[in-house]
């Protein structure tokens, strides 16, 4: 169960990375989409619904904001910036996020170690919604897949 | 019910000055009226508190507030002051109508007067450190926003300069008490005024009374603190100066000093010492810079920082009657002090100028300001029967009876200060209202009634607290002090040999002897001699410049300008290195900020505008709070 | 729940890359709303583990996306008045135009 959503925050990562790293701005957008919707799904998954229809209204907003920004600026959507060099700041930044990353797993695993391991545990009250929670997982890790599969094959071209 | 009425003191003059921000400026009479009226109100609670018995206030414990967050409490120290807190507000919102009249920013001027007094209130009612230091930051703010809307004359540069010296400085006073009173907190564990009394032992107390004091110094005017108040002088509306560094932040000021000094902490010999030397350097220093300015706002703000030593210098004596001396004194300063800016302001708005060498002979055309002003100067330089003298006179005795060894030194600056600083006024009066007129000045004409009003007012009670010293020595400051009088005659002996009523009478009658002898004297035919002016030379140096231009003076240009009269003193070997220094800048407090650059260079250097520069400063900091965290657990 | 916690930071990580490395102002606001995402699993995830009755984390998780949709939306809006303005989106390009 717990698997699932791991799977589900593999993809986001992927789908992020991707979008970051995308030619072109409407594919990054289509993918924060992408990613908006995993987030949707794992939200459900681990049992709340608020967040999850949140996310949708959140997403169904910043998609569309996006797209309207993009549209109303460049005309040709595709940014070519120049090679540049890594400044100092940019270096040391990253240097600081991966310090932040350890830092933070460190303490984090120091904190959780008396939490009890995620096994998966039926919420009280929603019988019958397991079924539907494997197929929206299943759909979602589809879903994820192929808009990247689309989009990475798109930029080929 | 008096309790509830500590509340209307603080939040009546708040509340009407935040609906005062809603009266457009179409209804503009309306919002003068409205700010005179709420102040007056004000003024009658500020009574009723007074003359009701000691009454507290405090709140049930509230859901996030601790309890008694707000304490009020009003004892003999504070409820004399809020009477003449609001009283002052009344005055400056009466002599705004007139003098504001055609400024800017005039929607928020009127509310910020309310505000001030609402805050003032709040600060010397509250029992309880915290909401003290609000009301006290809220004064701040409005001094500031007062400063901001500037002179007739200043430019945008100068208006923002002041402003920004004044919440520096202030505001690093304000930071100074905050410390002083966390350190307090930690010895005596109490944030309740009322309750804290400690021994001043050790480096902790020490500092902690240092500190408060530092706050009470830059809020008064006292000399490491004083810049900000000559360099808003010229940059803020002179209303706003006999409003807030003539009388209200004197009056905040020395209480907070006081309560320290007597409440607080119990003070040792060398703290004394301190008090009583900061006290004298003040005086001397700023009466000297006071005599070479030609700025009539700039020479009065110098004073007013003069007569905070006086008070200082009172409080370190440590003698009853010292202190006693001083707390009169803080009154009788802002009473007069208030008065002379009011006459500035008069003079300036009928000339238009402050500039003491463009004025001359308007004593005539302006006699009531006139009037007021020579009262109050009198007052001020501490000449008998006037309430300057009365207090000055307690304060020399408290001197005297401290039983320091060298105490002489201090008696010599203060009388000294004394002279130098009539010395000054004699220059304003001769240089404003006497001497001839220069021709630039048009025609003059006395100001409104409505600016007369509060001009005369405080002159008469400049008169009334001197002549009937008893008065306000028996109501305001002897319960202070906690001196009961059986009955006026012990007042007059506790007040030393002046007796004031029969000294009053002495003086007038060694007045009319005088006359008598100028009238016996003029029908005997006179001497014709030239005028006299202090020993200087009438000469090129003397006549008016501005009407030189190279040609032979005639007989009605050589006016005596009164901005030369102190050359001398000026051009004096020491004192004209010191005087230089001074007008650099030198002794600003201010001014040693470009000491702390290197820091400002460092900061910009981190401040380099990139966003992968600041991501990286989140970052460490989270990094340094999950440390923490982890920490913790 | 270890893993969950690994793959958010990772995930967090890839939105500070983005915010630090690119230069497109709305690639910026994509690494930001990588951030809050990360932000929000973990919690929901916390939600999780300790229980489906902890409601405290979802209701934060759901201030989190609430929030950070506000604050993209304003990045968003000043990105393109700063495009109408500039003509790119490159804030170095931005910053050497301001001069």
């Amino acid at each position: 169960m717990l698997v699932a959503i791991d799977i589900l925050v593999g993809l986001a990562i992927v789908a992020g990375l991707i979008a970051l790293e995308s030619k072109r701005l409407k594919n990054s957008i289509a993918l924060v989409a992408a990613t908006g919707l995993i987030f949707v799904i794992a939200s459900f998954l681990l049992g709340s619904a608020e967040v999850g229809i949140g996310s949708i209204v959140v997403f169904g907003i910043l998609t569309p904001l996006l797209l309207q920004a993009l549209k109303s600026t460049t005309d040709k959507d595709i940014t070519l910036t120049p090679k540049r060099k890594t400044t100092r700041n940019e270096i040391f930044a990253l240097i600081s996020a991966a310090a932040f990353t350890i830092t933070f797993l460190i303490v984090s695993f120091s904190l959780l170690e008396g939490l009890p391991s995620l096994a998966p545990k039926p919420i009280e009250g929603h019988i019958g919604l397991s079924i539907i929670r494997e197929v929206i997982v299943l759909l979602a890790a589809l879903a994820g897949i192929w808009a990247i599969i689309r989009k990475t094959g798109r930029q080929d071209k | 019910m008096n309790s509830a009425m500590l509340l209307w003191a603080v939040f009546l003059p708040i509340g009407t000055g935040v609906l005062c921000f809603l009266i457009p400026d179409k209804a503009k009479r309306f919002r003068e009226d409205f700010t005179s009226i709420a102040a007056l109100a004000s003024l009658i609670i500020s009574t009723i508190v007074f003359l009701g018995p000691d009454a507290h206030f405090q709140t049930a414990q509230m859901k996030f507030l601790p309890a008694s967050f707000l304490d009020f409490y009003s004892s003999d120290f504070n409820s004399f002051l809020i009477v003449f807190v609001s009283f002052f507000g009344f005055l400056v919102s009466l002599y705004s109508i007139k003098y504001m009249d055609g400024m800017k920013r005039l929607r928020e001027y009127y509310p910020y007067i309310l505000i001030t007094v609402g805050a003032a209130n709040g600060a010397l009612l509250s029992n309880n450190f915290l909401p003290f230091l609000g009301f006290w930051g809220i004064i701040l703010v409005t001094l500031f926003l007062f400063t901001t809307i500037g002179s007739r004359d200043a430019s945008p540069e100068k208006i923002f300069n002041a402003a920004s010296k004044n919440m520096l400085i202030l505001g690093g006073g304000d930071l100074a008490l905050i410390l002083g009173i966390g350190l307090l907190w930690q010895l005596s564990n109490s944030l309740n005024m009322s309750e804290i009394s400690i021994p001043l032992h050790g480096a902790m107390a020490t500092s902690s009374f240092i500190l408060i004091a530092t706050g009470a110094f830059s809020k008064a005017g006292a000399m490491p603190m004083h810049s900000w108040i000559p360099s808003m002088s010229t940059a803020a509306p002179t209303s706003t100066l006999a409003f807030l560094p003539a009388s209200l932040d004197k009056l905040l000021g020395i209480y907070l000093l006081a309560r320290v000094a007597l409440d607080f902490f119990e003070l040792n010999f060398s703290m004394n010492l301190l008090l009583m030397i900061i006290g004298g350097i003040t005086i001397i220093a700023a009466v000297m810079m006071a005599m070479i300015q030609h700025d009539v706002r700039k020479l009065l703000s110098f004073h007013a920082i003069s007569q905070v030593g006086y008070i200082v210098l009172g409080i370190g004596t440590g003698t009853t009657i010292g202190i006693a001396g001083a707390l009169f004194h803080m009154l009788n300063n802002a009473i007069f002090k208030s008065c002379l800016f009011f006459t500035a302001g008069a003079v300036e708005r009928r000339t238009g100028t402050a500039n003491l060498a463009k004025m001359g002979g308007l004593g005539k055309m302006m006699p009531l300001t006139f009037v007021a002003f020579m009262i109050a100067a009198l007052a001020i330089s501490g000449v008998p029967p006037l309430n300057g003298f009365v207090s000055k006179w307690m304060i020399y005795q408290g001197i005297i009876e401290a039983g320091i060894a060298q105490s002489w030194i201090f008696l010599i600056i203060a009388m000294l200060g004394s002279a130098l600083t009539l010395a000054s006024f004699v220059k304003v009066g001769h240089s404003i209202f006497l001497g001839e007129k220069p021709h630039e000045l048009g025609e003059v004409k006395e100001v409104e009634h409505s600016m007369k009003f509060p001009m005369a007012v405080l002159a008469l009670i400049c008169i009334v607290f001197g002549v009937l010293a008893q008065i306000p020595l028996l109501y305001f400051i002897g319960p202070v002090m906690g001196i009961s009088f059986p009955e006026i005659g012990a007042a007059i002996v506790w007040t030393g040999f002046w007796n004031p009523t029969s000294g009053t009478i002495l003086l007038l009658v060694a007045l009319a002897i005088g006359a008598l002898i100028y009238l016996a004297g003029r029908g005997m035919g006179m001497r014709t001699a030239p005028p006299f002016i202090g020993g200087e030379t009438i000469g090129e140096g003397t006549t008016n410049s501005l009407n030189r231009g190279g040609r032979l003076t005639e007989p009605h240009e050589t006016r005596v300008l009164g901005t030369e009269f102190y050359d001398t003193i000026r051009n004096m070997g020491i004192l004209k290195r010191a005087y230089s220094k001074g007008e650099t800048g030198s002794f600003d407090i201010y001014s040693l900020g470009k000491y702390l650059q290197p820091i400002g260079w460092i900061l910009s250097s981190w401040h380099n505008g990139r966003l992968s520069n600041y991501v990286s400063w989140i970052l460490w900091g989270l990094i340094v709070l999950f440390a923490i965290l982890a920490f913790i657990n | 729940m270890t893993l969950l916690c690994m793959l958010c930071a990772i995930l967090f990580a890839v939105g500070i890359y983005g915010v630090v490395m690119k230069r497109n102002l709305i690639k910026i606001v994509i690494g930001i709303s990588l951030m809050v995402q990360a932000v929000a699993l973990l919690l929901l995830g916390l939600g999780y583990a300790e229980g489906a009755s902890q409601g405290i984390f979802q209701t934060i998780g759901l201030i989190t996306m609430i929030g950070g949709l506000g604050v993209m939306s304003l990045m968003i809006v000043t990105a393109v008045r700063l495009y109408q303005k500039y003509g790119t989106f490159d804030i170095s390009e931005i910053r050497r135009l301001k001069g």
